[in-house]
């Protein structure tokens, strides 16, 4: 599915935490410093029983990009 | 699907789409039965029969480095991701000092635009060398049919 075949909201990722947000601001650590150059996408729903969260660093639940570019 | 893990109490941990694995999902659950219930509620999803992914394949998936390209002025590149994806580019500023980016010159459309595009959004189709020598059979091959049609 390409992104413009629906109207999703096109998201940025935080170059310091890697969260998803449409947003101006990080969710999670209040960055202002996004980009929209980021791909893979990690969808954490309980940070605490996750193995995947644990072995990428994330400790809050939330949409995550796997690669943010400069 | 993560609204619907996260209403429903199902036993859904974490959802992941690869970049490389394009058209699949991983869901990590600790039961078969929480994904079926998941997946059941997305219309164009389909739970594929097997065996479960080990995690130690995910994060192979997951360190799997993107292929190094050198790029050089007067490469052909193929652009696979974005606006322009499909058109081919002539590269006009390769990247450097570690940025990835690359400036390119559209090539396929009349006007003469300059793009600056990610390295991993393009594919080398052809080293400068081999571009020379390929421009000067189209120019051969243009004017001949301008001849033709004269």
């Amino acid at each position: 599915m390409e992104r413009g075949d629906w109207k999703v909201p096109r998201l940025k990722a935080c170059k310091r935490c890697k969260a998803l947000t449409s947003k101006e601001v990080c969710p999670v650590c209040g960055s202002r410093d996004l980009t929209i150059n980021w791909e893979g996408l990690v969808a954490i729903v309980d940070p605490v029983r996750s193995e995947l969260a644990k072995r990428l660093g994330i400790e809050s639940s939330g949409l995550y990009a796997l690669r943010v570019m400069e | 699907m993560v609204k619907r893990a996260e209403y429903e109490g199902l036993g859904i941990k974490s959802i992941i789409s690869v970049p490389s694995v394009r058209g699949y999902l991983f869901v990590e659950a600790d039961r078969e039965f929480d994904v079926r219930r998941l997946v059941s509620a997305v219309s164009r999803a389909k739970l594929l029969p097997g065996s479960p992914v080990s995690m130690e394949d995910i994060e192979t998936m997951l360190r799997r480095e993107p292929e190094k390209i050198e790029l050089e002025t007067g490469d052909i590149v193929k652009i696979i991701k974005g606006n322009f994806k499909g058109y081919r580019a002539l590269v006009v500023s390769p990247p450097t000092g570690g940025k990835g980016f690359v400036t390119a010159k559209l090539l396929d459309i009349n006007r003469d635009w300059e793009v600056r595009l990610p390295v991993d959004s393009i594919q080398l189709e052809k080293k400068a060398g081999e571009v020379e020598g390929e421009e000067e059979s189209e120019e051969e091959v243009w004017y001949s049919g301008l001849g033709e049609s004269a």
